[in-house]
């Protein structure tokens, strides 16, 4: 149980933060008032009273200032206010798609690592399929058929990120699967499914885990091309990484829309690392107790 | 401690470096270009892009050429003659013209380019379509040609804005395996010296042109697909030229240290928003206007276009000649746009949503990818229409998806830019026989007055007769506004203060006699 | 051996086949027609249907996509890889310009990041929550997500355009000079998760009964880290194996930056004009080397660990099998 709380603790507050942020962003940046009084006069606005979308050519690109904490962008929109908006989507896509990878690619890995033979053989084949193939076709391909959403955005994302956690646990798998414990295990009668939770899985995650994070901010990254692609959330809503590719052009004029995005991100995979060695310490606490 | 070592290491290479100093000071005059993108071949009656064409504009003359006015000029073609029935050319070539390797430009060769362009086999996209209704090529003497058409053009003598290839490398081989495809044999004032795929193509004083002889002795063109990183190495002087975005083009007037300057002057360009016109919502002219006049083009054109563009009045820019002054574009006028949407049966209904016969006022919007400008113009419409009470859902596609719908007319609406060409036939846009699938009119337009003027500019020869036509015409299509004309835009260039002597045209730089070539580069002050 | 041998083989052509195969009819299903394409290249107004049939026959898309699909294999098969849409080269001379640019550029970026990430992901395993672990993992953290855009271009306007030290348009032909700037990019963004994979695995060797034994013995740390490192040398193979595909596949964004001829741009143009030849090109290039890695990385393990070997039933050993 050694630095377990502190760590858990951290990352869980952290977590938590940028997930309470991405759901009461409606509340908090809006131009409507939270509270009118009956004559419609404004009594409790929003701490940042601006519409992400609202559009106003002759405030592009203005500095932070008192009235826009962040500055405005190219369209004169609340940097901020797209900010917290933004959460949402990059959140959702990030935590769906190295979700998704992770759990696939580590099931899927350990059960190869672990039963070898044929099912390894045809795990092997996908993780090469999918590793070989390359992203822009199928996205070409995909974006005519399915709608756009940020959800299947990330879903994708999953389904061709799933390979490397596969492989690492399957590498992983296949080491424990000879190991005296788990041979022990084995001996003792437990089952595929208890020999996979409680004995590989424990000890071949945490190389996957490690690259979870990265996996994550690469999906928050990797959504804004979608959208551009035809595939991912269409203006004018706001993401991150839609920020952060509309102001690429602007990086040296109008730092200030491209900076808070790419502080948010950086906050976002600290937190999710310190998730994972949060979970990675819960386990081997949990092992070394047992 | 050996990530310690590594960095010392690596910075220490990199202070070596330093000491050597990237930039030597170019002995010869050297004009380092830019390419956006890698030639794909360079055979002139092939070539469709833009990085094709203006490296070959340096290296193979046309027999006529546009001049800075677009006025056609002699190129290898001293005379040109055309018969009262408008079908029969009759050209005659410069004396003493000669081919890189000495061999003189004979009419055989005039010949066997245009049989070559006009056989089945030769996929020459860009150049086919003026060559309709050919008929036969007849070689008079050693430098006398002759073509006859079937029928007359009014525009036909734009045909022969025409390259000429070497009979002798072409004729009885293949055009598409052809090594002169990326070889060309030049009879400019240039020659191709080298070409260093994917990266650069090197040119030389071409020493058997007979025209006046540049004073670069050689062009460097840089392939340098990043606009960014063209831009840095346009301020420190290592590019002469680049096309610049609105935002560049700012950055460079404020910044005087630069090595380069701001050029700008009007091109053929517009951008519009198609609405397909047989989509219920948009098959009156009265809504298509409405639309128009819901967008605050001015504002657009000052903010995002750093006022570089001017509101559309019609399909037809400034640069070319049929353009009438007199047409104003429609204003920027809410209240008078949600008058004529409530008249063509749009109300507001409670939530602010305009309906008809209970069907909202809804549609979708494609956007290709590939353009900054267009998604933020895109994005300041949205929100207009929002406020009208127009739910319009913004739909972006990868560029070839995108063109299929638009190809096939099988979309609601579309943002588009159109670059066009000195020929102002405004039929392949405008005519109902040019609907989608079938041609270029992918809005789907369709106005029997309209269809009537077009047919008769085929042939009225008439510049004052064509010029009246080209008024009514453009006065229907204003009144009908079968899409948003949204702005005519401004072609921006960054150049260096070394350059001298840099023209202008609606084409561009450099797809115009003299273009590059008249180029001189002074000393000015040397890179940094 | 043999029969390990053939297998692999086998495999290895059921998964390049069935990638080629996936990539054709995902391209064929994407809208878009690499004739039209063509066709609009060419500017102001719509080529003539005379011409866009030209193109269509020489590039054989006037024929049906099972009879283009066959013909590619059948031409492959003499190391044909046929001619591009976009400019008609051969697919294999575009391939040999940019695959040794696309090679050096990674190889040299993934190298130059293991020098920095191996070093660090073990100082950090040695000491978990100090201050180099957290400093480490926060630098690596910004520099992942300084997209590379944004990294490449300050790299480029600080060294090129500043300073003056290094050209604008990068090439190998340049030396130390005309590289480091793309294998910098490149290899910044790449530390984060290689240091993190690194300290995963040396720690948890480190944390395993055997290394605490080995502690117990007097073993000393430099001893304690190379055991370490040789117990997670499974899964280092298998991340190597993530990796080494992607020496090939390249940056769009970098190359683009700094005006590199690489692989990513290739492809990508592929894609974007629906040239066929050019992506199943590339594709067969890029599955040789996951075919090939992902064999090299299961040899190496197995050769580390014999135990492993190819054993069909838990426990059974077929010990001779890998060395």
């Amino acid at each position: 149980m050694r630095r377990l709380p502190g760590a858990a603790f951290s990352a869980a507050a952290g977590l938590l933060a940028i997930v309470l942020v991405s759901l009461l962003a409606p509340l908090v940046a809006r131009s409507r008032p939270w509270v009118e009084n009956a004559r419609g006069e404004t009594v409790l606005a929003a701490p940042v009273p601006w519409d992400p979308d609202a559009v106003d050519l002759d405030e592009r690109l203005r500095r932070p200032s008192l009235v826009h904490w962040l500055g405005t962008d190219e369209l004169g929109r609340d940097v901020l206010s797209r900010l917290l908006h933004g959460a949402r989507v990059s959140v959702g896509a990030g935590a769906v798609a190295s979700g998704v990878a992770l759990v696939v690619g580590s099931l899927l890995g350990a059960l190869a690592g672990l039963s070898g033979g044929r099912t390894d053989r045809m795990v092997l084949f996908g993780i090469e399929v999918i590793q070989a193939l390359p992203a822009l076709v199928l996205v070409a391909a995909a974006a005519a058929f399915l709608p756009p959403s940020f959800l299947l955005a990330a879903f994708l994302i999953g389904l061709t990120g799933w390979t490397d956690s596969a492989r690492i646990v399957r590498a992983e798998a296949r080491r424990l699967r000879e190991a005296p414990f788990v041979s022990a295990a084995r001996a003792a009668g437990a089952g595929g499914g208890r020999l996979l939770f409680r004995h590989v899985l424990p000890h071949a995650l945490p190389p996957a885990l490690a690259t979870a994070p990265y996996v994550l901010g690469a999906a928050v990254l990797t959504e804004s091309g979608l959208s551009f692609l035809g595939l991912g959330t269409p203006p004018p809503s706001a993401s991150w990484g839609r920020s952060l590719a509309d102001g690429r052009d602007l990086v040296l004029t109008a730092p200030w829309c491209v900076i808070p995005p790419a502080v948010a991100l950086v906050l976002l995979i600290l937190a999710a690392r310190r998730l994972g060695d949060a979970v990675t310490a819960t386990g081997r606490s949990r092992m070394t107790s047992s | 401690m050996i990530s310690r070592r590594f960095l010392a290491t690596a910075a220490a290479a990199l202070l070596f470096a330093g000491c050597g100093g990237p930039k030597g000071k170019h002995p010869e005059s050297v004009v380092q270009r830019r390419l956006e993108g890698e030639p794909r071949t360079l055979n002139p009656i092939l070539a469709t892009t833009d990085p094709e064409n203006v490296v070959l504009a340096l290296v193979v003359r046309n027999l006529l050429e546009y001049d800075e006015n677009l006025k056609l000029v002699p190129g290898l073609a001293e005379r040109f003659e055309v018969s009262p029935d408008l079908r029969t050319f009759t050209l005659t070539l410069r004396d003493g013209l000669r081919w890189e390797d000495g061999s003189p430009v004979t009419s055989e060769d005039v010949a066997a380019t245009i049989r070559l362009l006009v056989d089945p086999k030769t996929p020459a996209l860009s150049r086919k379509s003026y060559w309709d209704g050919f008929e036969r090529v007849e070689v008079l003497d050693r430098r006398t040609a002759r073509v006859v058409f079937r029928e007359a053009y009014a525009e036909r003598d734009l045909a022969f804005v025409l390259p000429i290839l070497p009979a002798a490398d072409f004729v009885g081989r293949d055009v598409n395996t052809n090594p002169r495809n990326r070889n060309p044999l030049a009879n400019g004032p240039y020659r191709l010296a080298r070409w260093d795929a994917g990266r650069t193509l090197e040119l030389v004083l071409n020493t058997q042109y007979d025209g006046p002889r540049p004073e670069p002795e050689r062009v460097v063109f840089r392939v340098v697909p990043e606009n960014a990183s063209a831009y840095q190495a346009l301020l420190s002087g290592e590019l002469h030229e680049m096309r610049v975005s609105y935002e560049q083009k700012t950055r460079l007037d404020a910044d005087a240290g630069a090595a380069a300057r701001s050029l700008v002057f009007d091109d053929l360009g517009y951008t519009y928003v198609a609405w397909r016109n047989d989509f219920p919502i948009f098959s009156s002219p009265k809504v298509r206007r409405a639309l128009t006049m819901l967008i605050d083009r001015e504002t657009i054109a000052r903010t995002l276009y750093g006022g570089l563009a001017t509101p559309a009045s019609g399909p037809i820019p400034p640069g070319l000649w049929p353009y009438d002054p007199s047409i104003a574009p429609w204003p920027f006028d809410p209240k008078q746009a949600e008058g004529l949407l409530d008249e063509a049966g749009f109300r507001r209904g409670t939530d602010g949503i305009r309906r008809r016969d209970g069907k909202p006022f809804a549609f979708t919007l494609l956007l290709g990818t590939g353009s900054e400008l267009q998604r933020q113009i895109v994005e300041v419409i949205q929100q207009s229409f929002r406020k009208a009470g127009i739910e319009m859902t913004v739909r972006p596609m990868e560029w070839a998806a995108f063109t299929a719908k638009v190809d096939e007319g099988d979309y609601e609406a579309a943002i588009l830019a159109y670059s066009l060409d000195p020929n102002p036939d405004l039929a392949v846009y405008w005519h109902s026989s040019q609907k989608a699938p079938k041609g270029w009119n992918s809005a789907g337009y369709s106005n029997p007055a309209a269809d009537a003027l077009m047919d008769r500019l085929r042939t009225t020869f008439d510049r004052g007769e064509a010029r009246k036509l080209y008024g009514q015409l453009l006065r229907i299509l204003h009144e009908d506004e079968p899409v948003t004309f949204l702005h005519y835009t401004k072609a921006r260039w960054g150049i260096s203060k070394r350059l001298e002597n840099v023209r202008t045209s609606p084409l561009g730089l450099f797809l115009f006699w003299p273009g590059a070539s008249a180029w001189r580069l002074g000393p000015g002050h040397a890179p940094l | 051996m043999l029969a390990y041998a053939l297998r692999r083989l086998l495999a290895a052509l059921a998964t390049l086949a069935g990638v080629l195969t996936i990539v054709f009819l995902l391209l064929a299903m994407a809208p878009g027609d690499p004739a039209a394409l063509a066709a609009r290249s060419g500017g102001a107004r719509p080529a003539a249907p005379e011409a866009i049939a030209a193109y269509r026959r020489l590039h054989g898309l006037d024929q049906s996509l099972p009879v283009r699909y066959l013909s590619w294999y059948a031409r492959a098969l003499r190391f044909d890889l046929g001619r591009s849409f976009q400019d008609g080269r051969e697919v294999r001379a575009r391939l040999a310009e940019v695959l040794p640019a696309t090679l050096l550029l990674n190889g040299c970026a993934l190298a130059a990041a293991l020098l920095i990430a191996v070093p660090a992901g073990v100082a950090a395993a040695r000491r978990p929550g100090g201050r180099f672990d957290r400093g480490s993992g926060a630098l690596f953290d910004v520099l992942f997500s300084a997209p590379s855009f944004v990294l490449g271009l300050l790299l480029l306007l600080v060294f090129s355009g500043w300073l003056g030290w290094t050209p604008f348009f990068s090439g190998p032909e340049l030396g130390f000079r005309g590289i480091v700037l793309p294998v910098a990019t490149m290899g910044l963004g790449a530390l984060a998760f290689l240091s993190r994979f690194v300290r995963t695995c040396v720690r948890q060797a480190l944390e395993d009964p055997a290394a605490l034994a080995g502690r117990a013995r007097g073993e000393g740390e430099t001893a304690a880290v190379f055991r370490a490192l040789r117990r997670s040398a499974g899964a280092f193979s298998a991340f190597a194996a993530i990796l080494v595909p992607s020496l090939i596949a390249g940056s769009v964004l970098v190359e683009r930056l700094f005006a590199w001829p690489g692989a990513g741009r290739l492809l990508a143009d592929g894609v974007f004009a629906r040239d066929v030849p050019v992506v199943l090109g590339t594709t067969l290039a890029s599955g040789l080397a996951v075919v090939a890695s992902s064999t090299a990385a299961d040899l190496f393990s197995a050769w580390l660990d014999p135990r492993l070997g190819e054993s069909r039933s838990g426990g059974a050993r077929e010990g001779g099998d890998a060395g």
